[in-house]
């Protein structure tokens, strides 16, 4: 639904032998600042081939996967330039690139090690000086002291706030914004938070308008408190996101009705009421409707306020003029293009004819709630409600009330009502015509949604093993008898599946089964020749529901329909994608279950998490919408499932015995040492006995979650519970040399785990403290009985 | 937790089995203090049937072996499986306690 510019890939492809590795360089470059991973990695991958020397190719390779969260593939392209990274000297922009590929690994992965690496070569380029050093000594600090490397942590933050508070000359608004905001982090890894409040608010002032920076600084301050950082509640009194405003109202009454809603004579007191709300809520970004009317009044007065303003229309624009806008007048047509070039992005729920077919003006209501949350996601700020409204109005597809009955949240609610509004002027205000009066065409289009699958590895299977794959896919309908809604539509050719639900929440989850199925079932086990993949791919949209002359099948048809089978061939597999509609859709219907939950007071748990990933060029011609990487909330496929073992504690020290026969059961199936077994014993309980006797404050039963599990030469473990925060890390370490009399036990449970690991690693995450202990595995042998 | 006990001559053998950690240590505690408080003031410790100790079981270790150089007694421990020998090593414990390698050793350390 939005507007990219020109494709640098394809500018280079028809002069690709005469282009220099810069310029390949560069135009990768241009994509990743432009959110398309998925093309940058096409375009490395056939840059690789024309300059395989050039190290910087290959980073920016594996970056990109990394920024299209393919981190596995990513780790294996990091292992194979393993050598070069510790053998040869390196330029600082290949630094750079190691530096941010190291920590997405460790955010993506979890693996401590990979903070290491990046921390220390951001010090090294902290050292080195010149652009952007302090951002590289923001970086160092902050990873140095989730590392727990204190005084290193401390040493790098006082020389970054020493650099950081130097006025540069000539340096922009944005740098100097830029600047102010490290120096705060320094003075936050410091644990000087009063300094830290008042270099951001310096930084504020300097920051202008331009609400970006604001918001780069505040996902700054998000990761460094999942890293453990304390970042003082005042902060979000400082730097703060823009406001969001979703809008919904009416539109100027046709003639002939019984009762006038709202006459041309309101509209004056209502733009008064829409500035001031405006005002009061202080809204920065819109997103709403075009048509005439209250959606007109709000565009209007969002860019007086000097707003950013995003449309979305349910249908192509002609139609959309003639059924929605120019019935009232040509003025209203007259101003409705006026703002459209003003826009920031104009959205359409399709592209199509409207055809009469309501359904579109309920699903681009969705649509415009959807994208604006998504936004609110991005931008770290909850969207508000702003809506027009009047007891007496039909509840009809497409009125405010398609947005104010499923708003999640109260308080971010605000009305306007029509019927409190007096006229004004001597005019009664006739409108000229009613809007043209269309006969639905029939089949009238429904709101579906569409999963297209590929199986990788498919195509290579001889015949002999038909009967086989299809003994798997009926283990896998088996496990499709636990949905609770069943897909209205499966089809199947060869290695492709095509789905069709009635609602995006279960499309979700029947992605999340058909990628589960195809991770952690053992394909081997069911006679096939290897072990299978699935690529992903969902999109929503307003389609056609009929029987198939030829076929007498009941078939989906319309564009949207061929534009969900073109997400899927660009994926990565083993992951689930979906167009920015399914999101905004999916978005739409968790918010009402929100409402319905917040209405029974009874608790909302995420199931799933949507990460977007950019404007993806899509095969023949298909648009360039935005995508995302859906994953569920908990994702246990970070690693293979047969090496991994998970257990929940309760909160009891008698609990001890079960991790203790948990891992004594992991050690003896996957062969590691009586020693590796003890270490991560003694660790474990010294970690999960401090959570239970000091981490909770109620007398509730809480649960702790254990990960283990093997990755490569090293044995990880994962940590999670929801006590209150605490870091063990901070704890003193012990005396060791006292003698018996001064001697005293604080500290030495924690000291264990630093002395038995080779990594620990603390974070705060949404509520939880999360731990993650790994030790590199010695030669492993044969076990011995001794 | 099963914590076998005699008594040679005015030394007391405590003997703990399994594992001594902090589910296990208050139990461990209990006895010791009781031993302590009536007067015992000559103890060995025999780790042969234990397999486990964490910090929770060296606090009870390191307070026995305070209260008892209060009251002029003495505390041996012996028998230490390999990984308790580590851990006990990791705590800088070993030059602060009194370690042999069986109880024949353990005893006559106490009564010297």
């Amino acid at each position: 639904m939005t507007e990219a510019a020109e494709n640098p890939l394809l500018r280079l492809a028809g002069d690709a032998v005469s282009t220099s590795s810069q310029e390949w360089i560069a135009a990768i470059e241009e994509l990743i600042s432009r959110e398309q991973p998925f093309l940058a990695y096409d375009l490395c991958r056939r840059a690789e081939k024309r300059f395989p020397d050039q190290m910087e190719i290959r980073l920016l390779a594996i970056f990109s996967l990394l920024r299209g969260h393919s981190s596995g593939a990513a780790r294996q392209a990091l292992a194979d330039i393993s050598g070069w990274e510790s053998a040869v000297k390196h330029s600082s922009r290949e630094l750079e690139l190691l530096a941010e590929i190291h920590y997405l690994c460790w955010e993506q992965l979890g693996a401590g090690d990979d903070l290491h690496r990046s921390q220390s070569l951001h010090s090294e380029l902290f050292e080195q000086g010149g652009k952007g050093a302090c951002r590289h000594g923001s970086e160092a600090a902050i990873m140095g002291w989730c590392l727990g490397q204190r005084e290193n942590a401390a040493a790098i933050a006082r020389a970054l706030v020493e650099e950081c508070g130097r006025d540069a000359e000539g340096e922009s608004a944005e740098q100097r914004f830029q600047r102010l905001l490290y120096q705060g982090h320094g003075a936050l890894v410091l644990d000087l938070g009063d300094e830290a409040l008042a270099a951001y608010r310096q930084a504020v002032r300097e920051s202008g308008r331009d609400y970006r920076p604001v918001v780069a600084g505040l996902h700054q301050l998000r990761a460094m408190e999942r890293m453990g950082l304390t970042v003082p509640e005042q902060v979000a009194e400082i730097l703060k996101p823009p406001r969001i405003v979703i809008f919904g109202g009416p539109l100027i009454d046709p003639p002939g009705l019984d009762e006038a809603i709202f006459p041309p004579a309101k509209e004056a007191p209502l733009r008064r009421a829409i500035a001031e709300r405006l005002e009061e809520i202080d809204a920065r970004i819109g997103y709403s409707s075009a048509a005439c009317g209250s959606d007109l009044l709000f565009i209007e007065e969002m860019l007086k306020r000097d707003g950013e303003v995003h449309l979305v229309l349910p249908c192509a624009l002609p139609d959309f003029i003639e059924a929605r806008v120019s019935y009232a007048g040509e003025q209203w047509e007259a101003r409705l293009r006026a703002v459209l070039p003003r826009a920031a992005t104009v959205g359409y729920a399709t592209g199509e004819r409207y055809l009469g077919h309501n359904a579109l003006l309920r699903y681009a209501n969705h649509i415009i709630t959807g994208v604006g949350w998504l936004r609110g996601d991005l931008l770290l700020t909850r969207p508000h409600l702003l809506a027009v409204w009047d007891y007496r109005a039909v509840n009809s597809p497409g009125s405010s009330s398609d947005f104010i009955d499923h708003w999640p949240d109260i308080t971010t609610l605000h009305l306007i009502e029509l019927d409190e509004l007096a006229l004004e002027g001597d005019d009664p205000g006739q409108v000229p015509g009613p809007p043209a009066d269309q006969e639905p065409m029939q089949p009238e289009r429904t709101i579906h949604t569409m999963l297209f699958a590929d199986v990788v590895g498919y195509s290579k299977m001889g015949e002999e093993y038909l009967p086989n794959w299809f003994k798997l896919l009926d283990q896998i309908k088996t496990l499709c008898a636990d949905l609770d809604t069943q897909p209205e539509l499966v089809e199947a050719w060869g290695d492709a599946f095509y789905v069709v639900m009635p609602n995006a929440r279960a499309l979700v989850k029947y992605a999340f089964l058909l990628r589960d199925a195809f991770s952690q079932l053992d394909h081997r086990s069911f006679g096939l020749p290897q072990q299978l993949n699935v690529r992903i791919g969902l999109h929503a949209g307003p389609v056609f529901k009929d029987l198939h002359p030829l076929s007498q099948r009941v078939v989906y048809s319309g564009r949207q329909v061929n534009r969900a089978a073109r997400i899927e061939p660009i994926t990565m597999p083993g992951e689930v994608y979906a167009s920015q509609d399914l999101v905004a859709l999916l978005t739409a219907e968790e918010n009402t279950v929100k409402h319905e939950l917040q209405v029974l007071e009874a608790p909302y748990t995420p199931w799933y998490k949507a990460e977007y990933l950019g404007v993806i060029e899509l095969p023949k011609k298909h648009g360039k919408p935005p995508v995302y990487h859906i994953l569920p909330a908990v994702d246990q496929s970070r690693s293979d499932m047969a090496e991994r073992m998970q257990i929940h504690l309760k909160n009891d020290l008698s609990e001890l015995m079960r991790l203790t026969q948990a891992l004594e059961s992991f050690g003896e199936e996957n062969q590691l040492t009586e020693q590796e077994v003890l270490d991560f014993n003694l660790s474990l309980d010294e970690l999960v006995t401090n959570a239970i006797s000091y981490g909770f404050d109620d007398e509730g039963e809480h649960s702790i979650r254990l990960g283990l599990w093997l990755d490569g030469d090293w044995l990880r473990a994962e940590l999670k519970d929801d006590g209150k925060p605490f870091n063990p890390l901070e704890t003193a370490p012990p005396d060791l040399s006292a003698d018996l009399e001064e001697r005293n036990i604080g500290g030495l449970g924690v000291y264990f785990v630093r002395e038995l690991m080779d990594e620990v690693v603390y974070r705060r995450h949404q509520g939880h403290n999360v731990l993650t202990l790994a030790k590199r595995r010695s030669i492993v042998e044969p076990p011995s009985n001794n | 937790m099963n914590i076998g006990e005699e008594q040679r001559g005015d030394v007391i053998l405590l003997a703990p089995e399994g594992r001594l950690d902090s589910n296990t240590a208050p139990a461990f505690e209990a006895r010791l203090m009781e031993r302590i408080k009536n007067g015992g003031t000559r103890l060995v410790i025999d780790f042969s049937q234990l397999d486990y100790v964490s910090s929770a079981g060296l606090r009870v270790l390191l307070m026995a072996a305070k209260r008892l150089k209060a009251a002029k007694g003495s505390l041996a421990l012996c028998s230490m499986k390999e990984y308790i020998h580590k851990v006990f090593k990791i705590s800088g414990f070993l030059p602060i306690f009194t370690v042999v390698d069986d109880i024949d050793a353990a005893i006559a350390a106490v009564s010297s």
